[in-house]
Parts: C-alpha cells; structure tokens; sequence
C-alpha cells in the first residue's frame, strides 16, 4: 500500500485508500492489486488530462535527459574503453547495451520525477508508455516480418520484448525513485 | 463526455445508486451495489473519478465522516445526490421510457 501511495500525486485520495483498505478484508490479494493499479491508473489519468501542456513537457525532459546521457556517457565511452572484437550475436554486450539504456531511461524517469513532485507518477507514466509502445511497435514489426522461427531471430524477437518491458520499467523506477514521498500513508 | 444535464451511463448508474442506499453511499457500498447488479469488478478509482465528476456537476455532494481503524485510520467519504441529480435521473428515465415504446421486442407496448 506504501508503495502505490508513494506514486500518487497529492490528490485527495485518502477516502478511496481506506475503502480499499475497509474492503480487502473480504477480499482476494488479486483485487487488491487491480484496485491499487486502478488507482494509480485513474489518477494519473486525470492529471494528465487536466495539465496536457506539462505532460508534453515532461516527455520533452524525458527525452532531452536522455539524449544528453546519450551523448555524454555514450561518447566517453566509445572513447575511452576498448571493446575489443565483438561479435554480433553476443549476449554479453547485448545486455551491457541494455543496460546502458535502461540506466539512461532511468535517469529520464528520475529527472521527470523530480521536477513533477507534486503530480506523482502521472508525469512519468506517459513517458514509460511512449516507451512501450515504441518498443511494442518494434516487437510486432519484427514479429511480422520474420522470415524463419531460427535460434537468432527468436532470441532477436525475445530481446525486443524484453526491452519493451525493461524500458518502461526503467523510467518508472527511476521516476519512483525521484518521488520518494512515503510520508503520503 | 455528457455536457449539460444530460447523463452518460454510468452517472446514471451511480446515481440511481446513491438514491437507493441512501445515508449508507460511500465508496464501498457503492461498488458492491454496482458490483451486484452488472456482475463484474469494478474499479473503486473509477467509481470516484465518476462521483467527483458528479459533485463537480451538482448532481451529488460529499462529505467526510469519521475515521476508523478497519480503514488505516482514514475518513469514509459519504455521497448523497441533489435535487438536481433526481431531476436529472427522472429527465433520463422519461427520455428512456419515450425510446422504449413501440418496441414490442424489448417488451414495449
């Protein structure tokens, strides 16, 4: 409950917390966690809707952020650290680079978050859904276009799931990370 | 999105809600009573963004009630709808009733 708390904006919500508090009793953890996305969910939604000019901002920032990460990390360290023959299927560096982008998308998230304390996670929700549907879009693209069910393309196929879920997930954790309002429960 | 007085489904649904459990409308009654007639889940979140729009409306007014330890110690927020939210719910019904008629299939004389 702290947790999902933690990613409000400062909304008046306490009455629908404690109903989902009143009402778990009687019923199972699932809806439980339905109530509790719902809630995150349906507030976001009404804050974006209300502030659309600050939403567009904060994918700007987003973006911005992690263009600047881009090109400062990501320079120093073609610059700076040998890589050595690496070939092109290699799982290692695969998720290096991941890794790499994930730590840029969080930082977005992060900067996001920490200029929208006051709106919560719902400035940072579109960002991470661009992101989603950016690498979806990918996924089906390359899904649909596949030539044969080979080991590559399906480990290809796998990685681009893979990071339209890691990605998101990164700009929301580091948007959870900036928020850090516990004392909202 | 309904403008004016007019009622999209469900801020009809709600209230008609609200009319029947009376005193006792607060987000858990509501939900199990909406959950019970559509038998489906309902999201308790949606069924406030619905009540704040209605309150925003003029179609029902809100208030905080006492804190209690079952919920985290946190107020219930009872509803209650306005004479403008029954004159609404009675426009709605006539509007329904006029489209109803001389549709034998759906029971109409």
């Amino acid at each position: 409950m702290r947790f999902f708390a933690r990613l409000l904006p400062s909304h008046d919500v306490d009455a629908l917390i404690g109903d989902i508090l009143e009402e778990s009793h009687r019923r199972s953890r699932i809806w439980r966690w339905y109530q509790l996305v719902a809630l995150v969910v349906v507030i976001s939604g009404r804050v974006v809707r209300a502030h659309p000019m600050l939403t567009l901002r904060a994918i700007a920032i987003g973006v911005a952020v992690f263009l600047a990460y881009f090109q400062v990390f990501g320079i120093w360290i073609l610059n700076n650290v040998r890589l050595g023959p690496l070939p092109a299927s290699n799982a290692a560096l695969w998720l290096l680079v991941q890794l790499f982008f994930c730590l840029g998308l969080a930082a977005s998230g992060w900067a996001i978050g920490r200029l929208h304390l006051a709106q919560g996670i719902a400035m940072v929700l579109p960002f991470a859904i661009l992101m989603a549907v950016l690498g979806l879009s990918d996924f089906v693209r390359s899904a649909l276009t596949l030539h044969s069910w080979s080991m590559f393309e399906t480990f290809k196929l796998a990685g681009l799931l893979a990071k339209s879920i890691s990605f998101p997930g990164s700009v929301l954790v580091g948007g959870y990370w900036a928020i850090g309002r516990v004392d909202t429960v | 999105m309904a403008t004016g007085s007019a009622l999209g489904s469900t801020d009809l649904m709600i209230l008609l809600v609200l009319m029947r459990l009376g005193d006792e409308a607060y987000g858990v009654t509501i939900a199990r009573e909406i959950e019970e007639t559509t038998r489906r889940t309902v999201a308790l979140a949606s069924v406030y963004a619905t009540l704040d729009r209605l309150v925003e409306r003029g179609f029902a007014t809100s208030e905080l009630g006492e804190p209690t330890a079952e919920r985290g110690g946190r107020a219930k927020k009872h509803f209650r709808i306005t004479g403008k939210g029954v004159r609404a719910v009675r426009s709605a019904k006539q509007s329904f009733v006029r489209l109803w008629k001389d549709l034998p299939e759906l029971g109409g004389a």
